[in-house]
């Protein structure tokens, strides 16, 4: 059901925290691997990274009239495990030729796109690096299914079919431990039947759903929703309004992702001349927050306001598999472009040459919540929204 | 900083103030009449004589800065500090002055705010760690809802105060850029969907500040039903010329000719699924070049079309002026002395495509404070191939001045 909210589970909370913490701290675990660091070391590397993020909570605890204590400690916990799971693992393992954190993967062929927690790059094989920070026990189906979905992203990003798995390893770390996910072809089967279900009910297809067993649904954050789209009674004409919006959002979603397709099938010259992507961008400069870049030739074709993907091109990766910045264009200068990054690290496309995607920004979450907040608020917040665009419940 | 309203501006807001008005009403703004003047002035009235919290959403970061700084202007002279007025949201377009002096993401400061300012898409985040608390303001105030989708619109809609007396006033302008669907295909805006369902609660404002001599009239005759004018000193706005022009381009420069057509024989250039015109590129920056050289600063001088390839080309043959060319789209909203709108298409079909879309033209022709040059073909594309461009032709070809130019 997209756009339906779910109840929010406390139990994450600390969890989220940390994982907030181990996005912003990929850039030390080189060299945290390099010293063959200690937990202490490790966490001493990561507590300014770490305190500004327990900040951030803390104050928006404060502000809702909250204690983020508990929370915090729970963060604080999740660390010290991932951080002692970590300084084993450096101890016992060769140090990868390279670390990359939050990659975004995106596989036009399957239609099937991820970011990636981490991903370590060795001489002879990788590693798909998933961080569960709310995890303690043993691993679920899920978050070993999940782990494989990411794993066949970095086996296209590696020019392999999906499914080949020879040279990948999956390790998902917990606060407790090391997990080596193994890609069964039941799990691959299972990704892939999911992205079929999801993919043909986007096609417009009415594909068979399956029903879990009810004890699963008690655990479901989406009970509520769920419970409501089986047996909706908002009268005729406001459900066909809300589901005809809902398709208008969808096909925009769908708009977001084109020019993706294109770059993937399309000649250099021809996206070079539609203004879809250019290549020959240097980067002249970066900061944690933007990015110069200068166009050589031929002229470059982008306004302020753009929304664009930046791309460093590494050698025999897909484009849509390399490391990207996500951003939007500040200034334009002649051929020199200044570029606000809001995903990805910038030091990420040091050294290497640069392309860039026109990406249209995402909005549709948003939006397709707010039909599912009208839709399931029947009374005074409906009859508002409709009064909104004069139409009567 | 307040606001000398018109009748027309008056009777608006005190349907927005007055506890006896609609709960949901629309307040049209035609080109250059004040509306975000009486979007500003509502905004500070609510605050300052009602006591309400009220929360402002446009669509574009830009818009809701804009309004931002009129709201702070008028609060001031009501003696409230800087700090009752609050930014969030995504604040990477806004000055460094907005960011320093109102943006925040901490709730606490905005539960304290008088007026807080944000885009649809960052008003409420159901997911989470929202900002805004529900229910938390009074007042909501909406601009640029003629581009805006119903669930834009109902995104902020859940900080909306239950009690009956809560309000949302809607501005815009229906009749300019639409929202469209990913397959191009025009979509209704809120303020749309209120005129066409609700028209009693819908106000239009009647007065042009913007427009002079023969851009209003044209504004008025082909978009508003003849129902906008400008003032007698408005309309007689005229550009001042240290120099007057003696080439090919005399008769454009003119000040007294405020409405002027320039058909140029030049083909259109496919430029990938888009459109350039390299020759009316070279015309436009002729013309631009020869309003400099009669003592136009290039900085009163705004450059459109409907394409982004030709507007790439503009900004080639315009390197050097000062001018910089822009997509129609991105300059809703903005306005200049001398406006050029360069429109690109002249083929054998006489198509026009997307650029056929009425409010399109609405935007490119009513940016101008003292004289509109549109630049087109000198065939029968412009004049005879869509309905909007040929009521334009007609219309400037009989109340102001047609130049045909070769390239």
């Amino acid at each position: 059901m997209y756009g339906a909210i779910g109840r929010g589970n406390e139990k994450y909370i600390a969890g989220t925290i940390a994982h907030r913490v181990l996005e912003r701290v990929g850039p030390t675990l080189g060299l945290l691997w390099s010293k063959k660091a200690s937990r202490e070391e490790i966490l001493g590397a990561w507590s300014d990274t770490a305190n500004a993020v327990y900040g951030d909570a803390e104050s928006r605890a404060q502000a809702r009239g909250l204690s983020s204590e508990k929370y915090i400690a729970g963060a604080q916990d999740a660390l010290s495990g991932i951080a002692l799971v970590l300084s084993n693992y450096f101890a016992e393992q060769p140090m990868p030729i390279k670390v990359i954190t939050e990659i975004t993967i995106t596989n036009t062929l399957t239609r099937h796109e991820g970011r990636i927690d981490a991903l370590l790059v060795f001489g002879d094989h990788v590693e798909t690096v998933d961080w569960k920070t709310n995890v303690t026990g043993a691993i679920s189906q899920y978050e070993r299914i999940q782990i494989v979905a990411n794993g066949m992203l970095v086996n296209y990003r590696y020019g392999r079919p999906e499914d080949d798995f020879s040279n990948n390893k999956l390790t998902i770390f917990t606060p407790e431990g090391l997990h080596r996910a193994i890609p069964t072809p039941k799990a691959l089967d299972s990704v892939r039947s999911a992205r079929k279900y999801i993919l043909d009910s986007l096609d417009g297809l009415k594909p068979h759903t399956e029903l879990p067993p009810i004890f699963v649904c008690n655990e479901c954050s989406y009970y509520d929703p769920c419970r409501f789209y089986m047996y909706d009674h908002t009268p005729d004409n406001v459900k066909a309004l809300l589901w005809g919006r809902r398709h208008r959002v969808l096909k925009k979603r769908e708009r977001s992702h084109l020019n993706k397709y294109l770059a993937a099938s399309l000649s250099p010259s021809v996206l070079e001349e539609m203004g879809i992507m250019q290549w020959g961008y240097t980067l002249e400069g970066q900061d944690d927050r933007y990015l110069t870049l200068r166009k050589v030739s031929p002229e470059q074709r982008l306004f302020t306001g753009d929304s664009v993907r930046v791309i460093g091109l590494e050698d025999g990766a897909p484009p849509l598999a390399c490391v990207s910045c996500n951003g939007s264009v500040k200034d334009v200068s002649g051929n020199t472009l200044k570029v606000t990054v809001y995903r990805g690290k910038p030091t990420d496309l040091v050294g290497l040459p640069i392309a860039i995607l026109r990406a249209d920004v995402d909005l549709s979450r948003r939006e397709l919540e707010s039909i599912d907040r009208v839709h399931r608020q029947p009374g005074p917040f409906q009859d508002m929204a409709l009064a909104l665009i004069g139409e009567d419940a | 900083m307040e606001i000398d309203l018109d009748d027309s501006q008056m009777l608006a807001l005190a349907s927005r103030l007055s506890s006896a008005g609609p709960k949901v009403g629309g307040i049209v703004g035609p080109p250059g009449a004040g509306k975000t003047a009486t979007l500003a002035q509502e905004i500070s009235e609510a605050v300052t004589a009602r006591g309400e919290r009220v929360l402002m959403c446009a669509g574009q970061n830009a818009t809701v800065d804009q309004t931002l700084l009129i709201v702070e202007a008028i609060l001031k002279e009501r003696g409230l500090p800087y700090n009752v007025i609050k930014r969030t949201g995504n604040i990477s377009k806004s000055s460094e002055d907005i960011v320093g002096r109102f943006a925040t993401h901490k709730r606490d400061e905005l539960s304290r705010a008088r007026v807080v300012f944000t885009t649809f898409h960052s008003s409420y985040v159901a997911t989470g760690e929202p900002v805004l608390s529900r229910g938390d303001f009074d007042r909501l105030a909406f601009d640029e809802t003629g581009q805006a989708t119903p669930e834009q619109a109902w995104i902020p809609l859940e900080l909306l105060d239950s009690d009956p007396t809560s309000k949302v006033t809607v501005y815009g302008d229906d009749r300019q850029l639409l929202p469209f669907t990913p397959d191009y295909v025009k979509e209704k805006g809120v303020l749309r969907y209120l005129r066409e369902n609700r028209a009693p609660n819908v106000t239009q404002l009647d007065t042009s500040y913007r427009l002079p001599d023969g851009g209003v009239d044209m504004t008025s005759h082909i978009w508003y039903n003849g129902l906008l004018d400008s003032p007698s000193e408005v309309r007689a706005r005229r550009l001042k010329l240290t120099t007057t022009s003696s080439g090919r381009y005399r008769e454009v420069v003119d000040p007294e000719n405020t409405l002027v057509y320039v058909g140029v024989n030049s083909r259109e250039a496919d430029s990938g699924l888009s459109h350039d015109n390299p020759g009316q590129s070279r015309i436009t920056a002729e013309i631009v070049s020869d309003l400099i050289a009669c003592g136009v600063g290039s900085r009163r001088i705004l450059v459109m079309a409907p394409y982004r390839p030709h507007v790439n080309s503009l900004n080639l043959a315009l390197n050097g002026t000062g001018v910089e060319a822009s997509t129609v789209h991105r300059r809703l909203g903005a306005e200049n002395d001398v406006v050029i709108f360069s429109t690109t298409r002249s083929n054998a079909n006489m198509a026009w495509g997307i650029a056929a879309q009425p409010e399109l033209w609405n935007v490119a022709t009513s940016r101008e404070r003292m004289k509109l040059i549109i630049v087109g073909d000198s065939g029968t594309t412009f004049s005879e191939g869509s309905r909007v461009t040929k009521l334009v032709y007609d219309f400037v070809e009989k109340h102001g001045r047609t130049v045909h130019v070769s390239i």
